[in-house]
């Protein structure tokens, strides 16, 4: 535009903007004659004007901080999605970004995991995902990560589920290779959850460490059941063998760390079954115990080929004195042909306890090494919380190393105060109230041994095992639990663990009324009654 | 008060040569002061999670106060250094957004976009690109316009801030920021008749 004719615009601008709203028009048909350029040209500014309102009236910083700092992840921080305010990045990983979340309708933490778009694409897959991750949820076990949620907030897809402090196995892997006995620990967690998840029908399909994570308190929790259902290719390709490798080649990076963990019949191509998990589990359980994972190779294809052609490496020629049924059960559990494998989760859960009984027979082992092994490592920490909760947890991980102790009455249990873990610490006292009413109600159970209140009330900070507590009142049962109050809604969570394997009997999640919380203290007064065959009357 | 640094004699130095009409000193400048804004922005960001508002004038007065040597005042020293930094906020911003639509193009990155009316992240950068670009437009028909939407949108100036430093009217920035907002307002809403 010639430098007249922008100014004759720029000045019949500025007078019709002048002028109300309803006058402009009329002003501007008598200003412009006959030149409809110059009146067209006018009209269209004052529309864009009358539209425009605060565009660009925050300044571009303000609006979209993270174009400074090319912070991506730093962008969605303190925004919603669905009801979940992020809070921080607390990893990322092949299936997505991970936030700490807060749920702002139950006031209580959540991980938030956004899953990339091109997962999501495919509705079929995506359902089926869904299916399996609320079935495997649904099992409501303790070594299971429980999903909160499956929802998408425009075209993200996200996961919210519990939120766990502590590190993944992956990390500590790093590290150096692990004690036995923890090894052996882990594993069996992570076949304990494998056992419920298969007898359910839900197969993880990618169990790795990376998967796998270790609370401070000594629980594992497996993470993502059914979510590698989204990169899986569809059945039509089952047999074909290309479709997986190429697919894998064109991620770099993500591959050397999965294809390890990855069965023969998945690097195949072919329908996986709950065997590909127990192969899975056999190669973090080597891994953990040699250091070093049995097949792997430079390039993606070597690493298949080495799954599918090689031998396991005997553990006697990397380690001495390693026990001759560990030895039996990883070749059990790496057979290349499924059908020579452990069939079910639970036959290889059951040799893992056999075996750990016999290790713990032979002497207890010394607290300290994992606590030294997770201080040493650093890069690890994967959440930013962990950090100040590995100090505290250093003594709950002895929780591993405890030998067990003499055999109590089996009918005997100490109910332990209840973590409060409501917003306001005045919801404290509710905890309390919850804990010495399932006891009262325990106590009227002629057959079972119930331990006081005032014994157990020094256990409400406690960082000592389970096994530990048991030991020390004389029982064989522990309940755990914790209690969640939001506004009229209250979450309860209880364990019941038998302390001489340090195994959940039984584990449940009420998500209830504040009013209905008599119901939910009778439920678990009888329950616990029932699991441990006690002769429950009205209680 | 504390002696001054070697990089802070130096911003000084090249924001006097700046606003005695050296164009290269600029140049010179923008890497002294790229990473002290990115520390700031990175600051104010953790700062408004915690509930504080961000404040661009805020950022660029520390960057002010920690990169120029205030021993010796230099005339009209801070409404250059905005100017500068106004300038070089734009080149920063608009330098990630290219880089996040060529790695969404590439297929690289992770693509989450959020749906929120207050937050799209994507969109941003698309948005930000083309104001970048209707901008430079903008400042061959009317490089005034132009350089007042630089510094109120980059530099975060208010009105009279800006009048100060162009030496204009209050009352002159603000017609010309009217006009400047709509013109933009309709190159970026692609509704241009000529």
């Amino acid at each position: 535009m010639k430098a007249e004719r922008w100014k004759q615009v720029t000045d019949l601008f500025q007078s019709a903007v002048e002028r109300a709203p309803e006058r402009r028009a009329a002003f501007l048909d008598e200003a412009c004659h006959d030149d409809e350029g110059l009146r067209r040209e006018v009209g269209s500014l004052l529309t864009s004007y009358e539209q425009a309102e605060n565009f660009i009236e925050v300044p571009a910083f303000e609006v979209a901080p993270e174009l400074v700092t090319n912070d991506r992840a730093g962008a969605l921080v303190g925004k919603l999605i669905g009801h979940y305010r992020i809070e921080t990045l607390i990893g990322v990983g092949g299936m997505g970004e991970v936030f700490l979340a807060r749920d702002e309708q139950l006031g209580r933490k959540a991980a938030l995991k956004l899953l990339p778009e091109h997962l999501t694409a495919d509705e079929a897959q995506l359902s089926r995902f869904k299916a399996e991750a609320r079935s495997a949820s649904a099992l409501n076990h303790p070594n299971i990560l429980t999903v909160y949620e499956i929802g998408s907030k425009g075209n993200v897809r996200f996961i919210a589920t519990e939120f766990i402090e502590g590190v993944t196995l992956r990390a500590l892997l790093d590290d150096e290779k692990m004690n036995l006995r923890t090894a052996l620990e882990i594993a069996v967690q992570v076949a304990s959850a494998l056992t419920a998840a298969h007898e359910a029908g839900v197969v993880h399909r990618d169990i790795k460490p990376e998967n796998i994570m270790l609370r401070p308190d000594g629980y594992v929790k497996v993470l993502d059941f059914g979510i590698a259902k989204l990169t899986e290719e569809g059945p039509a390709r089952e047999h074909h063998e290309l479709a997986t490798t190429s697919g894998l080649q064109t991620r770099p990076g993500l591959v050397l760390g999965t294809g390890r963990y990855m069965s023969p019949e998945q690097a195949r191509g072919q329908k996986v079954d709950a065997r590909s998990d127990i192969w899975s589990l056999g190669v973090v359980l080597y891994e953990m115990v040699v250091g070093i994972p049995p097949f792997l190779g430079e390039t993606p294809s070597d690493c298949i080929a080495s799954i599918l052609t090689k031998e396991l490496p005997p553990l006697s020629g990397v380690l001495p004195d390693v026990p001759l049924n560990l030895e039996e059960i990883l070749q059990k559990a790496l057979r290349k042909d499924r059908d020579e494998r452990y069939q079910t989760a639970r036959e290889l859960l059951g040799d893992l306890h056999t075996l750990k009984g016999e290790l713990e027979l032979a002497g207890p082992a010394h607290a300290g090494v994992i606590v030294r092994q997770i201080k040493r490592h650093k890069r690890g920490v994967l959440l930013m919380l962990a950090v100040a909760i590995l100090a505290a947890g250093a003594f709950a991980y002895a929780f591993f190393f405890v030998a067990p102790p003499p055999p109590p009455n089996e009918k005997s249990i100490a109910v332990l105060p209840f973590e409060n873990l409501s917003e306001e610490k005045s919801s404290a006292y509710f905890a309390d109230g919850i804990q010495d009413e399932i006891l009262t109600r325990l106590s009227k159970i002629a057959d079972l041994k119930v331990i006081s209140r005032t014994s157990t009330q020094r256990y409400k900070h406690t960082s000592q095992s389970p096994s530990q507590i048991a030991h020390q009142l004389g029982v064989a049962n522990l309940l755990e639990g914790s209690v969640q109050r939001t506004n009229d809604q209250v979450r309860v969570n209880v364990q019941l663990i038998t302390a001489a394997n340090d195994t959940h009997l039984w584990a449940e999640t009420y998500d209830r009324k504040l009013t209905d919380i008599f119901v939910v203290e009778s439920d678990i007064a009888t329950t616990i009654a029932k699991t441990l065959h006690c002769k429950s009357g009205s209680i | 008060m504390t002696t001054p640094s070697i990089a802070q004699q130096q911003v000084t130095q090249l924001l006097g040569d700046w606003s005695g009409g050296d164009k290269g000193a600029l140049e010179k400048l923008f890497p002294l002061v790229e990473p002290e804004l990115h520390r700031l922005a990175h600051h104010y960001m953790s700062r408004e999670r915690a509930g504080h508002t961000l404040q661009t004038t805020a950022i660029l007065n520390e960057a002010y106060l920690r990169l120029v040597d205030n021993t010796k005042p230099v005339w009209k020293g801070r409404s250059h250094f905005v100017a500068a930094a106004a300038q070089l906020m734009r080149r920063i911003m608009v330098d990630h957004a290219r880089e996040r639509q060529s790695l969404k193009r590439g297929g690289g990155a992770l693509r989450v976009t959020l749906d929120e009316a207050a937050w799209v992240t994507e969109t941003r950068s698309e948005e930000l690109l083309a104001l970048d670009e209707a901008l430079d437009r903008l400042a061959v028909q009317d490089p005034r316009k132009s350089q007042i939407v630089e510094l109120r949108y980059f530099g975060g100036l208010t009105v009279q801030e800006t009048a100060e430093f162009l030496k204009l009217s209050q009352r002159s920035v603000e017609r010309e920021w009217t006009m400047a907002k709509a013109w933009l307002y309709r190159a970026l809403s692609g509704e241009e008749t000529s």
